[in-house]
């Protein structure tokens, strides 16, 4: 495989594997750019990846804890772990975001602003913050604020990353 | 003489000293089809996580593991130390991904408690406010962040802590065994 050479896209056997419309040129500060999947989480999914990251918090997978303490533990309901809520949030947003990523950067000022529980859909909207040059040519840094919502239009995730993006045209 | 023991996991509020370093159990190698499966289950569309020839070509010997991934397992290695009592897990800050991390190698994690405070709002939790490190095994650092955890304090849920049964199991009828 080699980048096609006046544009950088990569190609494989002739055939461009992702999209054209989401190189670091295509997005302008100020764009909401609005994820087109939702995505449920389900009950063994997210008992599943807690214990694959070998994430010990009990209120993830002990439901007989949280119906002995109710109070303590969201109305007696599993909280989905956060981690998984966020790699869910972001692979929805992927394919208009960060298809053409050479790396993801940082995350910062993260908030899980709401609990999702098993059965809740989520969605993804990005907004683009900001945009820089950095010191390879056929790449930029591209800002974007990420939030996660459920089905009622709740944030349940808001976060800021950074994800080096391949420009369309390397800069000369 | 022999007696029933539960060890309790998990650190209370109380429990945590500012400035401690925490170095968490286990240690973690990832493996290849954890990556690739990560990755699709969580519909990440960027090639460079699932196409072996695609990601060669930004320069990868192989696909790098996906970072979020990377993420969760120092997350997950770190929770008996910091939020196995947490009742919530608020956010994160300054997380970076330092240098691409591959299938194979294995990831070490710590943790330092840079602040803590008592609830305003309850007072039977508080705010832990934590840096985490995930390194490999040769000691260089792939991954920084910080995160805040809602954490129960020892004083309120005092008779949780010393009980004699995991949270959940009913206790077992007078005589029964």
């Amino acid at each position: 495989m080699r980048p096609k050479s006046a544009t950088g896209v990569p190609e494989l056997e002739g055939r461009r594997l992702t999209r054209d419309d989401n190189w670091f040129e295509d997005f302008e500060v100020g764009d909401v750019i609005v994820s087109p999947r939702g995505r449920t989480v389900s009950e063994a999914e997210h008992m599943a990846w807690t214990n694959i990251v070998m994430n010990t918090a009990q209120l993830h997978f002990n439901q007989a804890m949280c119906d002995e303490s109710p109070k303590t533990y969201f109305a007696g309901r599993r909280v989905v772990y956060g981690g998984i809520v966020l790699a869910l949030v972001a692979g929805l947003a992927s394919e208009d975001t960060t298809e053409n990523a050479l790396e993801e950067l940082s995350y910062d000022n993260g908030r899980h602003a709401y609990p999702v529980f098993a059965g809740d859909t989520l969605f993804a909207e990005s907004t683009v913050t900001g945009k820089r040059d950095c010191d390879r040519p056929d790449a930029g840094v591209v800002c974007f604020r990420l939030v996660g919502k459920n089905q009622d239009g709740k944030a349940v995730l808001e976060i800021d990353r950074e994800v080096l993006v391949r420009r369309r045209f390397p800069k000369t | 003489m022999a007696k029933r023991k539960l060890r309790r996991t998990g650190r209370y509020f109380e429990e945590f000293e500012v400035g401690a370093t925490y170095h968490h159990h286990w240690g973690r190698t990832l493996a290849e089809g954890e990556c690739r499966l990560f990755t699709t289950w969580t519909m990440n569309a960027n090639p460079l996580y699932f196409n072996e020839a695609y990601a060669r070509s930004p320069g990868h010997s192989r696909c790098p593991v996906p970072p979020l991934l990377l993420m969760n397992v120092v997350f997950g290695l770190s929770v008996e130390d910091l939020s196995e009592q947490a009742l919530a897990h608020l956010g994160y800050w300054n997380m970076r991904f330092l240098r691409p991390v591959y299938p194979g190698q294995t990831l070490l994690a710590e943790s330092t408690v840079l602040d803590k405070r008592p609830s305003e709002s309850k007072d039977d939790r508080g705010i832990v406010h934590v840096r985490t490190t995930g390194r490999t095994e040769d000691g260089e650092v792939v991954l920084t962040y910080e995160r805040k955890i809602l954490v129960k304090r020892r004083s309120a849920y005092a008779r949780e802590a010393e009980e004699l049964r995991p949270p959940g199991l009913k206790a077992t009828p007078e005589g029964a065994r």
